[in-house]
């Protein structure tokens, strides 16, 4: 009986769970380990969800928008809000794409990688990290949360309504 | 006030068969749904601690959760088989700190065998962080020893030196079976209600030592090598299906995954076994909810229960009421006295529940732990299960104050009027 609901189980929803799709506008992906006092956010988003369009820079308003995404994000406190009880304090915020370098393929699809780093001092305590990328950033609809913790490996999907992951 | 609690308190004793019927009524709902909670979030925990410890699971590229269902609970195979040396070459990453080689494949009496080394015993855990333990015997020492998992020793009942044969494939089909060159059971493995229970364990080098007369999944017609000299032969693995991943540091597990997806010489997968069990479970997240609604349900019906026996009793006490109006009991303090047995009886059930949950799970948490596979069971109060306790509170209260207005409304001579 135990094989058969197994077996249900897993022949209903293989389609379903599959690694996320590298490349599809709206969704992003959030890779959050803890280690020991370490937090670690991995943040990666086609350009589109953030920007509005994904190739470089071609007049003075797109520069600027590009200027503003950037600043946005790298303001740690407002990106991501980590337990208060966990007193993190950011060590360190680095975005990575081919556009903030002018090298956009012209016409492809890119995406924006930002690496957020903590220090926290009660890391026991920190439970739940919530994010403001939605606030600040409306195209943006879902994001796929991965994460690596010391009480084991956790799954979850944040939108607007629900921006909070806890484990 | 005071005397008012005390006609209340004495008025309740009187009628302490009826109260304490309401107030099991309420203890056995609160505590349906409150271990309906537990075991859900333990099943969900339990299910995804599977296999803990664990970084990550690596195997032939393909679907993330075939790689996840083969490797851990042996449902389904591999589509390719891995290359030795990509595993030597991944375990010597600086970033890992151990490797379990598995190789799957072979069966006994429907029972999936495993290959893998000894490393599996002292880095494999399941739950919180628990180790496998042996209940009898040893881990393999000579090349025929074979170590059972609990389910395995329990069904075919297999005690320490029992000779076994291994079939090749799911040993459906005849003339299949490793007949020339059985194992013997060395050790057993203590339940752990997960797939663990299920195995049969060898060594890779037994693996590769029954098949050297094989050849494309069936026996070289003609070719015998006996038990005795297979030791002579070669017997590094060429391929294994899948190997698990320790790491120095966890903050390394998301580059170690895309360095492993990237590797060069053959197309590679790395799942996180955490997040892709996990996701497997919001998608049947139906499931779930089925058994929330399931105990609310039943807390309903604990409801209505706490409803029939107070709107009862209200009969049984319309003298009583009648009597303390008469001697200038205000509608009020009717009501009060109504509320406030309500709130006590429930406010005593929920903590009796509480206290009957918890003893519960302490006590019979391991149990349920080997049996099913749920991790340790919460004693304490989380702040979900706060919630539903002020929920249960506020229903309650809601429930009672429908026989307290009734009692409010009836007349002072209704009461008095003594029927025939």
């Amino acid at each position: 009986m135990k094989n058969f609901i197994f077996g249900l189980f897993f022949g209903l929803t293989v389609a379903f769970v599959h690694a996320a799709p590298k490349h599809v506008h709206g969704e992003a992906r959030l890779e959050i380990s803890l280690d020991r006092e370490q937090l670690v956010v991995a943040l990666e988003s086609p350009l589109d969800s953030l920007l509005g369009f994904e190739h470089a820079p071609r007049n003075a308003a797109e520069r600027q928008a590009l200027q503003v995404m950037a600043a946005k994000l790298k303001q740690a406190s407002q990106i991501f809000v980590p337990s208060a009880a966990a007193q993190c304090v950011s060590t360190g915020v680095e975005l990575d794409s081919p556009v903030l370098g002018g090298k956009a393929e012209p016409g492809g699809h890119n995406d924006l990688d930002a690496r957020y780093t903590w220090r926290c001092a009660k890391p026991e305590a920190l439970r739940d990290i919530a994010t403001g990328l939605f606030a600040e950033f409306p195209k943006l609809r879902r994001i796929a949360v991965e994460f690596a913790g010391p009480q084991g490996q956790r799954a979850g999907r944040l939108d607007a309504a629900s921006p909070r992951f806890s484990w | 006030m005071k005397p008012l609690l005390l006609i209340a308190l004495k008025s309740a004793w009187n009628r302490r068969l009826t109260l304490g019927l309401t107030l099991l009524a309420i203890t056995l709902a609160v505590m349906l749904l409150l271990s309906g909670e537990r075991i859900r979030q333990a099943a969900r925990d339990g299910f995804a601690q599977s296999v803990s410890g664990t970084d990550l699971i690596v195997g032939a590229r393909g679907s993330p959760l075939q790689l996840v269902l083969y490797a851990v609970f042996q449902v389904g195979e591999a589509s390719h088989n891995i290359d030795w040396q990509s595993y030597q070459a991944i375990a010597a990453d600086p970033a890992v700190a151990w490797s379990v080689p598995l190789t799957l494949g072979d069966s006994h009496r429907g029972f999936p065998v495993l290959g893998t080394t000894p490393a599996y015993f002292e880095h494999y855990r399941y739950g919180d962080r628990q180790p496998l333990r042996l209940t009898a015997g040893q881990h393999f020492n000579g090349l025929f020893d074979a170590v059972i998992g609990a389910e395995v020793a329990v069904k075919l009942g297999y005690r320490l030196g029992e000779r076994i044969t291994l079939s090749h494939g799911s040993g459906q089909l005849p003339g299949l079976a490793h007949a020339d060159k059985p194992f013997t059971v060395a050790g057993i493995l203590a339940p752990t209600g997960t797939p663990v229970d299920r195995r049969v364990h060898v060594s890779l080098a037994a693996i590769e030592a029954i098949h050297l007369d094989w050849q494309g999944g069936a026996p070289i017609t003609g070719v015998s090598i006996p038990a005795d000299v297979v030791s002579k032969f070669d017997l590094q693995p060429k391929t294994i299906t899948a190997f698990l991943l320790g790491l120095h540091q966890r903050s390394a597990v998301f580059r170690l995954q895309r360095r492993i997806a990237d590797f060069h010489a053959e197309p590679l997968l790395a799942v996180l076994p955490g997040v892709a069990l996990d996701q497997l479970w919001q998608t049947v997240g139906v499931v779930e909810k089925a058994l929330l609604g399931i105990s609310w349900l039943v807390f309903a019906v604990g409801l209505a229960g706490l409803a029939a026996v107070m709107l009862a009793s209200l009969s049984e006490r319309r003298r009583e009421l009648a009597v303390l109006r008469s001697i200038g009991a205000g509608p009020r303090h009717i009501l009060f006295l109504l509320i406030l047995e309500s709130l006590l009886v429930t406010l005593l059930g929920v903590l009796l529940s509480l206290g009957l949950v918890s003893s519960a799970a302490w006590l019979g948490g391991p149990w349920l732990a080997a049996q099913f596979g749920l991790s340790t069971l919460p004693l304490a109060v989380s702040p979900g299960e706060l919630r539903l306790l002020a929920g249960i509170f506020a229903a309650a209260l809601l429930v009672s104050l429908w026989p307290a207005w009734r009692a409010y409304r009836l007349s002072l001579a209704d009461g008095l009027i003594p029927r025939l």
